[in-house]
């Protein structure tokens, strides 16, 4: 009798769990959803400025004729409770959408801060809060295809047509899909992509960021540990850290750069100040700048001008002249030189591979340096050495010696080749101390 | 007045008390009664901790669902929003303390030319707290998570310019002896 009390007592008890977990089950399946479209619309000026701000959704910009501007919001909501998307939903239908004279205002953040677990807890730009299983926006706008924007966008990639205006766009950790723009473009990109078409100015600051480029006009660059590919660019002034630059054909070349690697074509000018940099280049019109601890490797140049160089390597192909203020420590290797070579140096490596035989001078004044030199046996020239310590080795049957003294360790020469008028201003004048030269050896 | 049947029971009195009582089998019933008691509190405390249990969890979630303070969003740390990322940062951590050491035991010379490595890791720490903003402001997000295991990479990548720094300034002494011997 007593066994049968307790047993439906037990009975009752697992019932009473079973109903419980049910109604826990049953609690936690339940959903609420929203899948709508939710479109803002407002007359623009055409000729304004449109400010987009943007977190987290993915939005495409597309233009049109019209001057309106037209916000469409692709929301997909999911929520335990549909109290919860209510409210979510009338926190979207009060974004910020308005404007103010030929200024148009637009954000799309509906909430002012958010935790994300299991579920995301929002408190919403209304100050109400919901949770939110799950939640999907996407973005269409519409604007003049006249206007100017301003973007401020981050965690997002944004898609968007060709403007005729002015942009100033920052795209923080997301990707921009460019086409052309009719005026001046400001970016400010970081751990970004940005993919454009036709620029005809531009200011751009990035940070870990990758920019791909057909046609840019004038550039002011700020950059960091950054890769940029540009087919062409005008004027191009930089500050360069740790980036990767190529661009396959630019007017003059100016800027700062440190631990950072340049490819391009043909070239205007080049100013350059770099630190630890590597430049690979095509013919370009003139040089000038001053380096520590780089490689240059380029095809052609006009005149070279060195304020300061120290333990760089430069590689040239053909150019006119090369005049150094001060170098320690570097490697100078010339193909072919047509004019001048004059060269303050210390510890330093020279090899000019071909001297043009109507040179003006090559001019050297240096220690412990190692100085090839190639000069054509027609060349008529005068050869004058001043050396401490130092070993010369010339073609002496080419020339007539004016005055050789050897005394001690000092060397003095001054001859002149056998073909050379009496007057000849065309010179190879080196002194110094304890250098090796080689005249065609 | 005695009644008649209490007479008879006193004078049966010897007949009936025939039976001596068994102390241990007495004691072995008290014992059991006792045990059963024991049993009946057993049960009441772990009716007792389940009860505890059960309100202490609810609460807990309650709290954190519903009236849970903002967290302290500079004490956020990578590790925690995405335990996937914590092996990654522990080792960039390692390598980071590991090189900070090496940087100690190089002695630069010149320490002016290294300050602006200094400002480049002060200027990571400051994108590091944007990043934590971020997070409390836009949610999880894995381009986010990426630009915040790249500050623990930059940081290393920064120790690694300043040994280089430091072996160019080295090299540098090292020329300058030779040429004096010279």
């Amino acid at each position: 009798m007593k066994n049968a009390k307790k047993n439906i007592q037990q009975f009752n008890y697992l019932i009473f769990i079973v109903l419980i977990l049910f109604s826990t089950g049953f609690s936690a399946l339940a959903q609420a959803e929203f899948n709508e479209v939710l479109t803002f619309e407002s007359d623009v000026d055409p000729q304004g400025i449109i400010e987009f701000k943007n977190r987290s959704f993915d939005a495409e910009i597309k233009t049109w004729k019209n001057n309106t501007v037209e916000l469409q919001m692709d929301v997909k909501l999911k929520a335990k409770n549909k109290e919860d998307i209510d409210i979510t939903v009338d926190a979207i239908k009060s974004i910020d959408f308005e404007g103010q004279d030929s200024r148009f205002s637009i954000n799309t953040l509906f909430w002012e801060s958010i935790s994300s677990n299991i579920n995301h807890k929002l408190k919403l730009i209304t100050g109400k809060k919901a949770v939110l299983k799950n939640f999907e926006i996407r973005i269409t706008l519409f604007v003049p295809k006249t206007t100017s924007i301003e973007i401020d966008n981050k965690y997002a990639d944004i898609k968007m047509e060709e403007i005729a205006g002015k942009a100033e766009i920052k795209i923080y950790s997301g990707k921009l899909y460019g086409d052309s723009f009719g005026g001046k473009v400001q970016l400010d990109l970081r751990y970004s992509k940005a993919f454009l078409e036709n620029i005809p100015e531009a200011e751009i600051e990035l940070y870990d960021s990758d920019l791909k480029m057909a046609t840019c006009g004038n550039m002011e660059l700020k950059s960091k540990y950054s890769k940029i590919e540009i087919q062409h660019l005008g004027d191009f002034n930089f500050e360069s850290f740790d980036d990767n630059i190529t661009i396959e054909a630019l007017g003059k070349f100016n800027g700062a750069a440190k631990y950072s690697e340049f490819e391009f074509g043909s070239a205007g000018s080049l100013v350059f100040d770099f630190y630890d940099c590597t430049l690979n280049g095509g013919q370009s019109v003139n040089l000038s700048g001053q380096s520590k601890y780089s490689e240059f490797r380029i095809d052609g140049a006009g005149a070279v001008k060195l304020s300061g160089s120290y333990d760089d390597s430069f590689v040239f192909g053909n150019i006119v002249s090369l005049e150094c203020g001060e170098s320690k420590y570097s490697d100078f290797e010339i193909k072919e030189l047509n004019e001048s070579f004059k060269l303050q140096s210390y510890d330093d490596n020279v090899t000019i591979d071909k001297i043009a035989a109507d040179f003006s001078q090559v001019t050297i004044d240096g220690k412990y340096g190692d100085y090839r030199l190639n000069i054509p046996e027609n060349a008529a020239y005068r050869l004058l050495i001043d050396m401490k310590y130092g070993k010369i080795y010339y073609p002496e049957e080419l020339f007539v010696r004016k005055t050789y003294i050897s005394e001690n360790s000092n060397v003095f020469l001054d001859a002149t080749t056998k073909n050379s008028p009496e007057d000849n201003s065309r010179i190879v004048d080196i002194k110094g101390h304890d250098n090796r030269i080689f005249i065609n050896n | 007045m005695k009644s008649n049947f209490e007479k008879y029971l006193e004078s049966q009195h010897q007949h009936l008390d025939v039976e001596e009582p068994d102390d241990n089998l007495i004691w072995e019933g008290i014992s059991n009664d006792l045990n059963k008691k024991r049993n009946t509190k057993t049960g009441l405390f772990w009716k007792a901790a389940a009860i505890i249990i059960f309100l202490v969890s609810s609460t807990y979630i309650l709290y954190n669902e519903f009236y849970l303070s903002e967290p302290d969003i500079y004490h956020i740390t990578l590790s925690e929003i995405e335990p996937a990322y914590a092996g990654k940062v522990a080792n960039y951590r390692v390598d980071f303390e590991n090189k900070l050491k090496l940087v100690d035991a190089m002695k630069p010379f010149d320490t002016k030319s290294l300050e602006a490595f200094f400002t480049e890791l002060s200027t990571l720490d400051d994108m590091y707290k944007e990043y934590q903003e971020d997070y409390s402001n836009y949610g999880y997000n894995e381009q986010l998570l990426r630009a915040m295991l790249d500050y623990y990479e930059k940081r290393v990548r920064i120790l690694d310019r300043m040994l280089m720094e430091i072996q160019k300034q080295k090299d540098y002494e090292k020329r300058k002896e030779e040429h004096t011997a010279i």
